[in-house]
């Protein structure tokens, strides 16, 4: 009887041999996908298969998990206050939240979110407050569910080993500057990438400062953090 | 090189989102509103914006006419990125000058695609216009090139009252140096000379082109007669430095220069034929009197106007 190669490799070691580290990353990440399975897959929900096809494993997933966590942390509370906005008669001004958080919300596959803002935005415009009520009813219901496929994404969603590499930090502060005044993402990345290194050298707080500046893309802000005197300091 | 893409969003969501998608094909850069998005775009020049049609303070469209205006910019190429769909709203996009538009929530594949094809566009455009553009010899601009700006500058000269320089450049004995080396290493000899001339001919406005066969043009602008002549002075000694052999030439071991120069502020009826006529005329003199050197002509409107 024929055997699959992988029970005749494990017949002939024995004691098996330890996978080696490029074929247990290659297997924890199978792993990954297999709990993810479902948990990235929500039709109408939560669906961020296909995103995470055309990004693939490279920094940018990190830019991805950000979002979901920023989704997670923030969206309740925008929803609500874009309720709040209309029932002090600022129409507008909710749209424009909804707007807003559908752009966030919707792009990570929140199809149901998405139409019950769209509708509650048209009946906003409409003036028809039941419809609003109704619509706003909706738009509750489907965040709900995809607050919660988001945060289950996120438990499974292990964190990347860190890429920090150790490097010149004052030629690589030069860069993220650099990067930080072109408006150039990819000073979200070398942000990452020196932020253990930053953190040991300046202090949490210090690194825990410019990394909410960055990660907010208020690169301004982190310009001005950077400007400030414990940061020229030679390290 | 690196492609580059600026995506003008209010929404940091979006931009995170979109750049996430659009890294590996480009660097991407952002501006969170219109009034920074158009500097971006000014100061970094992207191959292809996306612009975000709902946006509070500038919307979209007055943000596209603005890059549709500047002669600068017009020709980057806009995606619109809208929640609102429907044919009127396609039409509205595309008429206010965007060459395509994506709809919201993005969808990852779509927005790779999308822009794939406009930046494959760009770097067809791009490859056409260097064909137009420059010399394939050389890689100096060509002679098309240079009567498109000498014409734009001898008008900007002559609104300005300001003095333009025209240096006419000639390789001594070109001819003998074909015959005596072959072709070959002739096209050698005329890169190196042309490298020489574009490392001399750096300030801003400044232009080296290939004239044709063996002749190149240099515009020097708001360059008055003093600066003109010291410029031809340090080419010629520039190109001699390089001691490239001319076994075959009369007028030293090594290539030679001559050149032609004039200065002028351009009054009504001069044209941009008048100058290089100038020029030429000074280029002949400067073979008459044993070539290696450089001559001033059009003494007679030269003056020094500019600062």
């Amino acid at each position: 009887m024929a055997s699959s190669p992988s029970r005749s490799t494990t017949a002939r070691c024995w004691p098996p041999l330890p996978p080696t580290w490029a074929g247990r990353g290659k297997r924890r990440r199978r792993r990954r996908q297999q709990r993810g399975g479902a948990a990235d897959q929500q039709p109408g929900v939560f669906a961020i298969r296909k995103l995470l096809a055309v990004i693939g494993h490279g920094p940018q997933r990190q830019n991805i998990v950000t979002l979901v966590e920023r989704v997670v942390r923030q969206s309740q509370g925008e929803l609500d206050a874009a309720r709040a906005r209309w029932q002090d008669g600022d129409t507008a001004g909710a749209a424009a939240a909804l707007h807003a958080l559908r752009g966030g919300v919707g792009s990570l596959g929140a199809r149901r979110f998405a139409d019950a803002t769209l509708a509650a935005e048209q009946a906003l415009r409409d003036g028809d407050a039941a419809a609003v009520e109704r619509q706003f009813g909706a738009a509750q219901q489907a965040l709900t569910a995809t607050l919660q496929a988001a945060d289950r994404w996120l438990q499974l969603e292990q964190p990347a080993p860190s890429a920090a590499v150790q490097q010149d930090l004052q030629a690589a502060m030069q860069t993220l500057a650099d990067m930080l005044r072109r408006q150039d993402l990819d000073a979200l990345v070398q942000f990452r990438q020196l932020r253990p290194q930053l953190a040991s050298q300046r202090g949490d707080d210090a690194a825990a400062q410019l990394e909410t500046a960055i990660e907010a893309l208020d690169f301004g802000a982190a310009l001005d953090v950077l400007s400030e005197e414990a940061w020229k300091a030679p390290s | 090189m690196e492609s580059t893409i600026l995506i003008i969003d209010d929404n940091p969501d979006t931009i995170r989102l979109m750049s996430a998608m659009l890294r590996e094909q480009a660097r991407v850069l952002f501006a969170t509103n219109g009034m920074a998005g158009l500097e971006i775009a000014r100061a970094q020049r992207p191959q292809l914006i996306l612009l975000d049609l709902q946006m509070q303070s500038m919307d979209g469209f007055a943000v596209c006419e603005r890059i549709m205006a500047d002669p600068d910019l017009r020709h980057c190429p806009v995606i619109f990125v809208t929640a609102s769909s429907g044919v009127e709203n396609e039409i509205a996009c595309l008429d206010a000058g965007a060459v395509d538009f994506i709809t919201k929530p993005l969808s990852g594949p779509v927005v790779q695609a999308r822009v794939r094809t406009h930046l494959r566009l760009q770097a067809a455009l791009a490859s056409l216009d260097t064909l137009a553009h420059r010399d394939g010899l050389t890689g100096l601009y060509n002679r098309r090139h240079f009567d498109e700006q000498f014409a734009v500058e001898v008008a900007r000269h002559r609104r300005q009252g300001a003095a333009l320089g025209v240096a006419l450049v000639d390789v001594d004995h070109f001819k003998l140096y074909n015959d005596h080396y072959g072709h070959q290493l002739g096209d050698e000899c005329l890169r190196a000379v042309a490298q020489a001339l574009a490392q001399c001919t750096r300030r801003p406005g400044e232009l080296v082109a290939r004239y044709g066969g063996e002749e190149f043009v240099v515009l020097l602008p708001n360059s008055c007669e003093e600066e003109v002549q010291r410029y031809g002075q340090w080419i010629c000694e520039h190109v001699a430095a390089l001691k490239l052999p001319h076994a075959a030439s009369p007028v030293a071991p090594h290539v030679t220069i001559s050149v032609g120069l004039c200065s002028m502020a351009p009054e009504v009826d001069d044209t941009p034929a008048s100058l290089l006529e100038a020029a030429d005329k000074a280029l002949y003199e400067a073979k008459r009197g044993g070539r290696n050197r450089a001559m001033l002509g059009g003494a007679e409107h030269a003056k020094c106007r500019a600062g």
